[in-house]
């Protein structure tokens, strides 16, 4: 143990204490961050304590499958901890790691804890060889945040050296549907559990902001039989036949339920049947087939997965429902075009329009580019009302002008301010009784929403809902 | 409006494997700015095996990743140089964002060493430092045609200009076309090249509307660009200078 160990993790408590105390913030990330500046080998020296480590990483879905993956650990008696505030850098996890160590670096019962951890893309790439997990799930690989990740190519190669340094005995969790992911999976020296989802796709093209459309080994074309969004589906490279390799965890039969759910068929190596989940969206039966696959690889007994799954709630600001008074809002966090198409798609799939607000900021966590707002198909969006908000709010309001959605930008409200945006949108029209609201959010404007309806007392602050 | 006004044919250059940045919202803006005044936008989208056959009045190319961008100079010299070439020559217009200008120039030389040929419609060249340099990201603010023009860049290659080439527009914010010499971008006859994204073409009316004109020279020189209501262009420009830390 480093010297400084008991130093480090001493301050750091206390700036997590004093930031919850000065109400700047959970102190979710600055007790982490003052004690692994402190003390480099503190998350590593912590975890290899453990029985084992979990990783989950991927551009979209990380706080939902390491979310329900815990759930499924919990409902099998089986402790675990984990980061559940979507802090996913090495901060998160030292933030995540604090309260369970004493004052030498020493964790109590240590042996029976696993860890259940997401990463960021970047963030497991550099830590993965040092805290060497167990299973290292990899759920999708898309373009997001240009600006701060860099380009979906790199991102992959980063991947790649990781993968290559992990223990031969690890197991890695892969989604089949995704070339960019499988590409680099199938490289692990040890065994590799691949999910996927079996639903008959409208397109045998990838859309528009696809990042693969060629084969990621050869360059040469990719042939899809299916696309079931983005460019996840069923592929295969006309020219070194790489393709999509067979599930072993698998959804069929999907049905989906607007925003409040969906249903379809789960098939694992030894279980089949129907479940019936609170979380809307093809993406999010990926995560859950995702967070299965991941039970399945760690030993985690899945006898009873289908009462956890059913009654699984969405992660905070994912689907997230918040009672204003006469008004029900659900939050969807947006962040990436992959992310908000599919949000688009959910929307359409109500059986009726919904007054919506959408949230445009450019913070570091957003992206400070907005670019992306160009390969999002505002064009599907057919709402009863639309506001826009957040400090790019004029881009978005721009973004909807061409997309002919609303037939003159005036109708907007265009509202750098999230409250003020807010107080519009929920500003009821005379006669009309309760209602919905749907707010689509990038990563500070949702926390920053959340912000405002917990001060108003409508919902929990964001540390104690995802604890 | 009545579509009694000029044909535009719009050539969109590898949208498969140059957009990833969204630079497909410029073509978005091109197609919804010429139909508001009636003139009929005719878009032709390249797939990188497919071979131009008809003449166009604007290429259009967004940015990519090294690898892409590899494979889309594939495309360009073996298939499409002669006819998008002789089209410039011709007086046809051209826009080219971040990777699809590095590819317009002479060459780009990646991170890993490798050289990319370019068309050579601007007389310059990109060099990639590796990939130890920080890149060029953030917002961007420059000095153009006694105006401005406002986006938001992310690139690693540096591009030099040559003598025959002149620069598009004075960086007055951000980095440019290489951090160093202020200068953004390229212009060659009607070819614009510029590093930046956001998508440009919509908070940049002006901009827009002058690549149009420059489309039009040829099969429509009389027609006239009426004014469109562009208060939402303007919000949007102004909120893009906001965010680069400008009035």
């Amino acid at each position: 143990m480093p010297i400084r160990r008991p130093a480090a993790a001493l301050a750091g408590r206390t700036a997590g204490w004093l930031s919850r105390l000065t109400r700047r913030g959970g102190g979710t990330a600055v007790s982490g961050l003052v004690t692994s500046a402190l003390d480099p080998t503190f998350v590593p020296d912590t975890l290899r304590q453990l029985h084992s480590t979990i990783t989950i990483t991927g551009t979209n879905g990380k706080t939902t499958t390491t979310a329900a993956l815990c759930a499924l650990a919990r409902a099998a008696g089986q402790p675990v901890l984990t980061n559940p505030t979507g802090s996913n850098l090495e901060r998160g996890l030292a933030a995540a790691l604090l309260p369970h160590v004493n004052w030498i670096g020493k964790v109590r019962h240590a042996t029976h804890l696993r860890a259940i951890l997401e990463l960021d893309e970047w963030a497991f790439a550099s830590l993965a060889p040092t805290i060497r997990p167990r299973v290292a799930v990899f759920l999708n690989l898309f373009r997001d945040q240009l600006d701060r990740y860099g380009e979906v190519d790199r991102t992959a190669a980063a991947w790649q050296e990781a993968i290559d340094r992990l223990d031969p005995d690890a197991t890695v969790v892969a989604n089949a549907d995704d070339p960019a992911v499988v590409a680099v999976a199938r490289n692990h020296r040890g065994p590799v559990l691949y999910f996927g989802a079996d639903v008959t796709g409208s397109s045998t093209t990838p859309d528009a902001w696809a990042d693969v459309r060629r084969c990621p080994l050869c360059d040469g074309r990719l042939d899809w039989n299916r696309v079931v969004y983005a460019h996840l589906g069923s592929y295969r490279c006309l020219s070194c036949h790489f393709h999509r390799p067979k599930p072993d965890v698998r959804i069929t039969d999907f049905q989906p339920g607007g925003l409040t759910g969906s249903s379809y068929r789960l098939i694992t190596p030894d279980s089949d049947g129907y479940i019936q989940v609170k979380l809307p969206g093809l993406y999010n039966a990926y995560n859950l087939a995702a967070a299965v696959a991941g039970a399945q690889a760690a030993g985690i007994p899945t006898a009873d997965a289908k009462d956890t799954l059913e009654t699984f709630q969405p992660a905070f600001g994912r689907a997230e429902t918040i009672q204003a008074p006469g008004t029900t809002i659900t939050l969807l966090l947006v962040k990436n075009p992959t992310g908000a198409n599919q949000t688009l798609d959910l929307l359409r799939s109500e059986p009726e329009p919904l007054d919506t607000l959408v949230l445009l900021n450019d913070g570091v966590a957003d992206g400070e580019d907005v670019s992306w707002i160009w390969d999002v198909e505002f064009e599907r969006l057919a709402p009863r009302r639309l506001l826009v908000g957040g400090r790019r709010a004029e881009d978005l309001a721009l973004r909807l002008k061409y997309a002919d959605v609303v037939p003159t930008v005036d109708q907007l409200l265009v509202c750098p301010g999230i409250g003020p945006a807010l107080d519009a949108a929920l500003a009821s029209e005379p006669g009309s009784q309760s209602r919905r609201l749907i707010v689509l959010a990038t990563y500070t404007a949702m926390l920053d929403l959340r912000a405002v309806c917990t001060r108003r007392g409508w919902v929990d602050p964001y540390w104690r809902a995802a604890a | 409006m009545t579509a009694s006004g000029p044909v535009l044919r719009i050539a969109y250059l590898y949208p498969d494997l140059m957009n990833l940045y969204a630079d497909r919202g410029n073509v978005t803006c091109l197609e919804r700015r010429c139909a508001w005044r009636g003139i009929t936008p005719e878009i032709q989208r390249l797939e990188w095996n497919d071979r131009l056959v008809e003449a166009a009045d604007l290429y259009v190319i967004g940015g990519g990743q090294d690898r892409q961008q590899q494979l889309a100079s594939q495309g360009l010299t073996t298939r499409n140089a002669d006819r998008i070439l002789s089209d410039l020559a011709d007086g046809a217009a051209m826009l080219a964002v971040c990777g699809g200008y590095q590819l317009m120039a002479h060459r780009y030389r990646a991170a890993d060493g490798s050289e990319v040929q370019g068309l050579g419609v601007f007389d310059a060249e990109t060099i990639h430092p590796g990939s130890h340099v920080p890149r060029c990201i953030g917002n961007v603010v420059c000095d153009w045609n006694e105006s401005r023009i406002v986006g938001f860049e992310n690139h690693g290659g540096r591009t030099y200009l040559g003598p025959d080439a002149t620069p598009l527009a004075q960086v007055v914010r951000g980095h440019g076309n290489n951090a160093e010499d202020g200068t953004e971008g390229a212009v060659a006859g009607n070819a614009i090249g510029t590093y930046l994204h956001g998508s440009v073409l919509p908070k940049n009316p002006h901009l827009a509307d002058h690549i149009i004109k420059a489309a039009l020279v040829r099969s429509a020189p009389e027609f006239e660009l009426g004014p469109l209501d562009d208060s939402a262009e303007w919000a949007a420009h102004r909120g893009a200078l906001r965010a680069a830390g400008l009035r």
